[in-house]
């Protein structure tokens, strides 16, 4: 069983996709923020993240640029409430599976997890 | 004062000295059938009158009528007597006879009654004077009838008449005018028919006169005796004619004009009793009367009666040249030409002002609506541009939720289908949907107002607290993702007003967005938003401050902030402040900013409005 890492600050969203990934068959790690996320990654062996870009502290994007420069390469979805294309560019420029926006189904989310593997 | 009374009076003394040398000249006045008898009666006046102007001396004026000219066989026997007792002991200086029939009656009987006394025949026409037995004391001041010139005034005016009835009676003077007219009017028989009335009763006359066809015409010449014998006095014989005819009356005699008669070519008395007068002084001033030759006077310009013209609808286009058009009545434009001139001015200068009001009015009304749309669509834009700038915020908080639910549903239509369900979990999850379309309609309805493209003024009592709070929901997004705290402070009285509640919600949302676009620079955590609000029951206002924890107002902008497309920032359009002041100030109340601990704070006051309880 894989392992799914997600950071969301939004209580509800972050409850409605742990339930989504798990009914799907995942294990799910939720956090509610990139702090949060990064205090335990040492442990984590999530094969893929599924992160909002728009969260209260380190940002989404800022999340990933820290992997990257910390030599972390996970596979990252982002996912975000607020569409733009300076948000969009931030995204892929920093490197990620996909780039959701909310709301999205389920379909979309399994596609871009199913290319992490 | 006393030598000026003696003055007075020796004037007056010397002035009736001069009148007692100078005899008053007796003069017998001769009428014919009456003193009142039509038209001899208007001759013998206007003679008088011209007589007494003309004479130097006094007049002693005697009148008798020679009744007997009435009645063809009459004896004048006593009536010569009478004259003769009458004036044996009393010197006559001049004797006029009016009319011809004493004129002939003066002729027969001047041998025996004043054999060498002057007479003067006038009030006569000239075929009615035996000039051949006139004698060197007698002399003729005559009128000259033209009969022709009658009918052909008639024909003039009116060309289809078929029909002239000629009135006259049948006395010895008529009955020679009768046959005068005949003569006059036969050359004229080919073109109409001449009705003689001279063989009727004036009541016989009366009754055909009444029933005359439509385009007949009347030729009143005389009337004095009718055929039964019955004297008329002309003058009134005319007026009742008149009253019953239908059809217009012609007379050639002046004397009738005005008392119905259409008019034309008219004898004028006054130019023959100047003249008759004229002669009788000179006479009496002792010129022979046998030297003094007249001519007969004729007929003067024609004249005509304008409301018998009105009458019978005859234009004054159709009247020969030099008429003249008498007794007009004066419409309402003559009679009140100044007045009516001056009415009409006014009436002209009010409908004139009037107009102009109105003009202005509309000018003035179309102007307003004009700002008044404008303003609301400036209000609108505004509120567009800063619905713009919370998109994504708003974004934001919808979709949020609304990913919440997708995801939350589609993980229970794949919970649905294990076996067994679990329904606990399920059950869980659909409380959690439920949750979170509460949320996103709440947002929805907290943005509904700021999106409305409405452009009607919406009146309303409300409470300002609850703008308040509705503002604070559809900022909170965007301070949050500004990491802006944003704190209220809301009185526990409320805060009723009257106005379009998007209108304020408006105000506070520039001012919530300036405060938190001031604070843009400032570190985080120390950015703080914070709005209040207060009653004034003193003043009977509300207050709203937002205070914000930027770096403040240059004091030299303060006021100039308010003032369109003043702005400090680059997106900015210059706009949010002058609006939100004139949506304050259309409700009665004031804006202003100031400084305060180096922040800024805007706030603005409302009228309490007094809510009807109910």
């Amino acid at each position: 069983m894989r392992t799914i890492a997600v950071v969301e600050d939004d209580p509800s969203m972050l409850q409605g996709l742990s339930r989504l990934l798990s009914a799907l068959g995942f294990r799910v790690d939720g956090f509610a923020s990139a702090e949060s996320f990064l205090d335990s990654l040492a442990q984590c062996e999530a094969a893929c993240l599924v992160v909002d870009i728009h969260l209260g502290g380190i940002s989404g994007i800022d999340l990933k640029r820290k992997l990257v420069a910390s030599g972390n390469d996970f596979p990252v979805i982002f996912i975000t409430a607020v569409d733009s294309e300076a948000t969009r560019q931030a995204a892929v420029d920093a490197g990620c599976v996909a780039y959701l926006r909310k709301p999205f189904l389920s379909k979309l989310l399994v596609e871009a997890i199913s290319q992490v593997s | 004062m006393a030598t000026r009374a003696f003055l007075s009076v020796l004037a007056l003394l010397l002035a009736m000295t001069g009148e007692a040398f100078s005899e008053p000249k007796r003069v017998l006045l001769l009428h014919s059938f009456g003193r009142d008898f039509a038209p001899w009666s208007e001759y013998a006046r206007t003679f008088r009158d011209e007589l007494n102007q003309q004479s130097p001396d006094p007049i002693d004026l005697y009148e008798a009528s020679l009744a007997t000219a009435r009645f063809p066989d009459e004896e004048e026997g006593p009536f010569v007597e009478y004259l003769r007792v009458l004036f044996a002991k009393r010197r006559l200086d001049l004797v006029v006879a009016i009319g011809s029939p004493a004129v002939g009656f003066i002729q027969r009987h001047r041998q025996e009654l004043f054999p060498s006394i002057p007479a003067v025949y006038t009030g006569v026409e000239r075929r009615r004077v035996s000039y051949a037995t006139l004698t060197a004391s007698d002399a003729v001041v005559a009128i000259n009838n033209d009969f022709a010139a009658v009918v052909e005034n008639i024909l003039h005016l009116l060309p289809e008449t078929p029909d002239i009835v000629v009135v006259i009676g049948n006395s010895p003077i008529e009955k020679f005018w009768t046959e005068q007219l005949r003569i006059a009017f036969r050359p004229f028989e080919k073109r109409v028919k001449f009705t003689w009335f001279n063989d009727l009763s004036f009541e016989e006359m009366l009754k055909r006169a009444a029933t005359l066809p439509r385009r007949s015409a009347i030729f009143f010449a005389l009337l004095s005796v009718d055929a039964a014998g019955v004297p008329h006095e002309a003058g009134k014989a005319l007026d009742r004619l008149c009253a019953v005819a239908d059809v217009p009356v012609f007379s050639e005699s002046s004397v009738f004009f005005g008392r119905g008669i259409v008019g034309g070519p008219l004898n004028s008395i006054t130019a023959l009793s100047r003249e008759a007068a004229s002669v009788s002084v000179r006479i009496m001033g002792g010129e022979s009367p046998g030297s003094i030759k007249t001519t007969p006077i004729g007929f003067s310009a024609p004249r005509y009666d304008w409301r018998e013209l009105q009458r019978w609808n005859i234009s004054e286009n159709q009247l020969p040249v030099g008429s003249e058009v008498v007794f007009r009545v004066p419409g309402m434009w003559e009679q009140y030409r100044s007045q009516v001139t001056v009415g009409l001015a006014v009436l002209l200068l009010q409908a004139v002002v009037i107009s102009w009001l109105l003009f202005e009015r509309s000018r003035r009304r179309k102007a307003e609506e004009e700002a008044g749309l404008r303003r609301r669509e400036v209000v609108r834009l505004n509120r567009v541009v800063t619905a713009n700038v919370l998109s994504s915020s708003i974004a934001h908080e919808l979709n949020q939720p609304l990913g919440a639910i997708l995801s939350n549903t589609e993980a229970a239509q794949i919970l649905l289908k294990s076996n067994p369900p679990d329904l606990t979990q399920i059950g869980d999850i659909l409380g959690d949907i439920v949750r979170d379309e509460q949320r996103a309609s709440e947002i929805i309805v907290g943005l509904r107002n700021l999106l409305n493209n409405r452009n009607e003024t919406d009146l309303q009592y409300f409470d300002l607290n609850d703008t308040v709070q509705e503002v604070v929901r559809i900022v909170a997004p965007e301070a949050a993702r500004r990491k802006i705290a944003l704190t209220t402070e809301c009185t526990p009285d409320a805060l009723p007003v009257r106005s379009d509640p998007i209108h304020l919600q408006q105000v506070m949302l520039n001012l919530a967005m300036n405060g938190m676009d001031a604070m843009e620079g400032c570190e985080a955590g120390t950015r703080n938003l914070k709005i209040r609000t207060q009653q004034n029951p003193e003043s009977g206002t509300v207050e709203v401050t937002v205070a914000d924890s930027g770096k403040g107002i240059p004091e030299e902008n303060l006021t100039s902030i308010f003032d369109a497309f003043f702005t400090t920032k680059p997106q900015g359009t210059g706009l949010g402040l002058p609006i939100a002041r004139t949506i304050i100030q259309t409700y009665g109340g004031t804006i202003w900013a100031e400084n305060r601990d180096r922040s800024a704070v805007f706030s603005f006051r409302l009228p309490l409005a007094k809510v009807v309880a109910g």
